[in-house]
């Protein structure tokens, strides 16, 4: 009983983690309407950042939280201007993602470059375990589950309460028409980007410590893509659903075989999406009249 | 020199080999409805998305209020006064009719973002609103979502969203398609009511009872040429507008 319990919050946990990713890629693609294929490079661009922080510049853990936010924000925005800005004019919209997947290597060689190639070792936020009957859990996995449930609620509220948030929506919907009525869509998605990285770049700083800081952090993307699909390409809740989904498979089956357990993430997001080809929160696409 | 509202000077634009605007002049004074017609793929579009900047000139200048704004972003025009509607509505169509007509509105009070943050809104624009709602005669649940209004609805009230925002200018892009007779007349009633109130409007429109009626002076774009301008019943009886526009056998 105490296992299920414990493989369930890892398996939260973990699809917490890859919410997280999965959100910052779904508001940028409804920002620009582009999936951008180097977000798992910007969540390993995370974890090394807050290494950095912690490690090269002995900021105490307040410290990383506030600069890290700064930090994060200025590398999504540059992001935004490299990668996609000079790039948005084009009438072929797959010129863009072709530009995010080179930034994806180009992001991986720069991280190599300044911090070399050996995975890095990062302590979690609190060392020590919780036990819970017979079983034990790292505090890092609750930190996650706070963290990203937190940080969910804030971009709920940021999108759905706050008027910043509805500029960003207006222009994720229709960035043409939001310019005629006066919206500085420039700023709009220079925002969505910011916050996309943050999203992305704390996921990386939350799993370094049960990961190592390495390159193939980046390998989470995959799970997010999956959990997106999964859960219906397009929508947030989708997403986020999705992920814990696939987080939870993927702890549950460990039960079955820890080996194959990525085999059957997939096998199982083949055949829901086999039953179901939209994902769970999928909505029919329809061209209006 | 009369003050324009608006003025179009010389502009040239193409698309490839396609010439959508050759040298076109235009004008909008303040409480003038300018009509703009002509044939489908005459340019009337193109002009409006050249003056409101969605896109650049080839060559010519556009100013308002004597400011030339040719070389401004699409958002800065907007935010100086040139108010904007569409063929077909666009709303952002998974928010509700309050978000809707309050975007964009906050930003042309001059709010920062900062403000905006904290939800600070703008000055009470119910008394415009009312006194718009009455013109185009229903009513509406502030909650319900934008896309629960049927279509004509939907076109009024974009053009009641652009009125709220205090524009000098409107282009209004046909505002009586889709619509039926009195939904027509209470667009046109809209329209009148912005001119009213000091506004300009630059109306494309295919209901020649509606151009006939509401403009006080109308351009006739053929092929991207200014072809004609003057007023309605100059227009009416020009033959060369009868020839390419009014007894054509494109009677769009």
């Amino acid at each position: 009983m105490y296992l299920y319990i414990q493989l369930a919050l890892t398996g939260i946990s973990m699809g917490m983690l890859y919410a997280l990713m999965a959100m910052g890629l779904i508001l940028i693609v409804k920002a620009v309407g582009v999936l951008n294929f180097a977000h798992g490079q910007l969540f390993m661009l995370g974890s090394y950042l807050t290494w950095m922080l912690t490690y090269q510049l002995n900021l105490p853990l307040w410290g990383v939280v506030l600069c890290g936010i700064v930090v994060f924000a200025i590398c999504g925005a540059a992001y935004m201007f490299c990668v996609y800005w000079p790039l948005r004019a084009s009438s072929w919209k797959v010129t863009v993602v072709i530009s995010t997947l080179g930034a994806s290597i180009a992001l991986e060689e720069l991280v190599r470059v300044i911090w070399g190639s050996n995975p890095l070792t990062m302590k979690p936020i609190l060392e020590g375990t919780i036990r819970i009957g017979t079983a034990y859990l790292s505090y890092q996995y609750l930190f996650i589950f706070l963290i990203g449930g937190g940080l969910m609620a804030f971009v709920y509220i940021l999108f759905e309460k706050t008027f910043i948030g509805k500029i960003m929506q207006a222009t994720a919907q229709d960035r043409y028409a939001a310019d005629l009525i006066g919206i500085p869509t420039i700023v709009a998605v220079v925002c969505t980007y910011a916050i996309s990285m943050c999203l992305s770049g704390t996921g990386g700083w939350l799993a370094a410590p049960l990961f190592l800081v390495s390159q193939s952090l980046s390998s989470f993307a995959q799970k997010a893509f999956a959990g997106i699909v999964l859960g219906g390409f397009g929508s947030v809740k989708g997403a986020i659903v999705g992920c814990i989904l696939i987080g939870l498979i993927e702890s549950f089956s460990v039960l079955v075989t820890d080996r194959y357990k990525d085999a059957i993430v997939f096998a199982v997001l083949i055949i829901v999406l086999v039953v179901r080809p939209t994902g769970i929160f999928g909505e029919k696409i329809a061209e209006k009249a | 020199m009369a003050e324009y509202l608006l003025e179009v000077r010389n502009v040239n634009k193409s698309f490839g080999g396609v010439v959508t605007a050759e040298n076109v002049n235009m004008t909008v004074e303040a409480g003038q409805i300018r009509g703009l017609i002509g044939p489908n793929g005459a340019g009337k579009t193109t002009l409006l998305n050249l003056i409101s900047g969605i896109y650049d000139v080839d060559s010519g200048n556009i100013f308002f209020k004597g400011q030339d704004i040719t070389n401004l972003p699409s958002h800065q025009r907007a935010r100086m006064g040139i108010g904007r509607t569409f063929q077909s509505p666009r709303f952002m169509n998974r928010a509700s009719i309050e978000d809707n007509l309050k975007v964009g509105i906050d930003l042309l009070n001059k709010h920062s973002f900062i403000q905006s943050f904290f939800g600070k809104k703008g000055h009470d624009f119910l008394a415009d609103l009312n006194e718009l709602m009455e013109i185009v005669g229903f009513t509406f649940d502030w909650d319900d979502q934008i896309t629960a209004l049927p279509y004509g609805q939907q076109k009024l009230l974009e053009i009641v969203r652009a009125m709220l925002a205090g524009p000098s200018v409107i282009l209004v892009d046909e505002p009586a398609a889709g619509l039926n007779k009195q939904e027509q007349e209470r667009a046109s009633a809209l329209l009148r009511k912005a001119v009213d109130s000091g506004m300009g409007v630059v109306l494309i429109e295919h209901s020649m009872d509606m151009v006939m009626s509401v403009c006080d002076r109308i351009t006739v774009l053929s092929f991207g040429r200014v072809i004609a301008e003057g007023l309605p019943y100059e227009i009416a009886n020009n033959k060369q507008v009868i020839e390419a526009y009014l007894g054509g056998d494109d009677d769009a």
